[in-house]
């Protein structure tokens, strides 16, 4: 009779207990699928080849080629890289989803993966979101960069970011690559890395990344590290928006690009590319 | 010899927290679950390779857009159904690990016989301890291997953005492994102070399942308070977290070095004081 008592007289904290501890399992239902929804959330790349416009020389206006190809051969290491510079026009709206061909050179069609607003793991639908950067009719400046047995960290800035030393002050936007440890994973894992902007703090980009924004305020500063094997070679392309297919001329007086030939030791080995704009 | 003997009441507490089925149990299930997560890790890693691979096929580019070992393991992200259990259910194996041991003891007699010859306070302070470490370690030590063993199929890239008012967040882009060991050694920290909530209840709850429930059923009304509370102010706005649900995850909310230290500091001399306190009403020797 006691031991009931006592039972009884404990009963509403046991009650309490359970019904909280209930409604954390039902917390957690409600919130989380069982593993074999998830793999359906990933997105797959689409199975067919993204088709051309059917008469892409009619969306071009002075597609200009400015310049062939010059090599660059960092201080240090055997790297190498190549570079073209092209005027190219905007020949599809980014926020066409997935983009397919978005500039055009003159000889070929380049397409540009967007980074969108998206930036945690699996968010891919919102890749495209900031896609509208780029429209129809934009005229934009591609640097195509062929590196080859570098490890190569490319900063793109408009100065306004820079302390003297030519270093980002964000120091989020110097942060070195890096290096794949524990697991033997060489085959990849190559693309990652930062943008920021004046309103964001910091977000991923893919290999082929953009700068630019219509809004000469907007610019801010991006980032992006490649790791490439001894002996491969790969292409990257950077995309800089020169006048909107309004013929508004965005100020690049001040853009500089920064090869880094080096990203592990991050000491000064720099390249740097003097652009100026038509106006500049 | 007043320090002796306390030293040696640790030691054994030590002893018999290592030697609990109960301890090893927690272990086992935390490392079933992380296991779980690393299974659905595995594939979701291959599905990107996969990916990746038809993507070059096809001249689409590649990319590895937002997979990060740094962002993508149990500590920081949370983003798998294993792993999501494991940080739902982490004060219940804090406290499963040795958390039950005072209420079992006092209800078994045992600490009569040992608390009359070392001494009641030392006996606690003995006892809070070991199931403070105790209880840390049932939640690191799968934490730990969780981030181990992701590391050898995931990408070691440069990880995903925090907030500045996250807890060492300059440390996460400076160096991502240090920063991770962190998080595991603030996962023990917490396991550890959630283990020792068990004493708040002293000896009023007469079944050890509600004991290793108690912290839970704390924690989680806590969490369902800061909840309420953020809703009624404004769900966008980044506000500090009250909740070590929240605290641990490092997602979404300002969590900053101050906040999460007088939080274990509450919960850790709070609940001694509590316990210790009630140890001293129901003193029977």
């Amino acid at each position: 009779m006691e031991k009931l008592v006592n039972f009884l007289k404990r009963l509403p904290i046991y009650l309490l207990i359970l019904a909280l501890v209930g409604y954390g399992v039902k917390r957690f239902m409600d919130q989380n699928q069982p593993p074999e929804v998830l793999s359906d959330v990933i997105p797959t790349v689409p199975t067919q080849v993204p088709t051309q416009p059917e008469d892409p020389a009619s969306l071009l206006k002075n597609v200009v080629s400015v310049g062939g190809y010059f090599d660059i051969y960092p201080r240090y290491g055997d790297g190498h890289f190549r570079c073209r510079i092209i005027n190219a026009t905007v020949v599809q709206d980014a926020s066409v989803c997935p983009p397919k061909e978005l500039f055009y050179d003159g000889t070929r069609f380049v397409r540009m993966i967007e980074d969108g607003g998206g930036y945690a793991s699996g968010e891919y639908e919102e890749w495209f979101v900031e896609g509208g950067a780029y429209d129809h009719g934009d005229r934009v400046i591609l640097i195509e960069l062929e590196m080859t047995n570098v490890d190569f960290v490319g900063r793109i800035y408009d100065g306004s970011f820079t302390s003297e030393d030519g270093y980002f002050k964000d120091p989020y936007a110097i942060q070195p690559y890096m290096p794949i440890q524990l697991a033997d994973l060489a085959r990849s894992y190559v693309v990652q890395g930062y943008r920021d902007f004046k309103e964001y703090d910091c977000k991923y980009f893919s290999e082929l990344g953009k700068y630019g924004e219509d809004d000469p305020e907007t610019i801010g500063s991006e980032q992006l590290a490649i790791q490439i094997l001894p002996g491969e070679t790969k292409t990257c392309t950077l995309g800089f928006l020169v006048e909107n297919k309004d013929g508004k001329p965005v100020d690049m007086s001040m853009l500089r690009v920064i090869l880094n030939a080096d990203s592990y030791t991050e000491t000064g080995i720099f390249i740097e590319l003097g652009l100026e704009n038509e106006e500049g | 010899m007043g320090k002796h003997i306390f030293w040696n009441t640790l030691r054994v507490e030590l002893r018999k927290a290592s030697r609990s089925k109960l301890l090893w149990t927690a272990l086992l299930l935390g490392c079933a679950f992380l296991a779980l997560d690393l299974y659905e890790s595995y594939i979701n890693i291959q599905q990107a390779i996969d990916n990746t691979q038809r993507s070059e096929e096809l001249g689409l580019g590649k990319g590895y857009l937002g997979y990060s070992l740094f962002s993508s393991w149990c500590g920081i992200a949370g983003g798998t159904y294993g792993s999501a259990l494991f940080l739902t259910v982490w004060p219940v194996l804090a406290a499963m690990a040795y958390g039950w041991s005072y209420n079992d003891e006092r209800i078994a007699g045992v600490y009569d016989q040992i608390a009359v010859r070392v001494g009641p306070r030392r006996y606690f302070l003995a006892k809070h301890t070991a199931v403070f470490v105790s209880g840390g370690i049932a939640v690191m030590v799968p934490m730990l291997l969780d981030l181990l063993v992701m590391a050898l199929f995931y990408p070691a890239t440069d990880p995903v953005y925090l907030r500045d008012c996250n807890f060492l967040c300059a440390l996460n882009y400076a160096s991502p492994w240090a920063f991770s060991l962190a998080r595991c050694l603030i996962y023990f920290l917490f396991g550890g102070a959630a283990a020792c909530v068990c004493h708040v209840a002293g000896t009023y709850l007469r079944h050890g399942v509600m004991v290793i429930l108690t912290p839970y059923a704390i924690l989680m009304a806590i969490e369902s308070l800061t909840t309420m509370l953020r809703e009624s102010i404004d769900p966008v706005e980044i506000l500090y977290t009250l909740s070590p649900f929240q605290m641990v995850r490092t997602a979404g909310f300002a969590d900053p070095g101050w906040l999460l230290l007088g939080t274990l500091v509450i919960m850790t001399v709070g609940s001694y004081a509590l316990g210790y306190w009630q140890v001293k009403r129901n003193e029977l020797v």
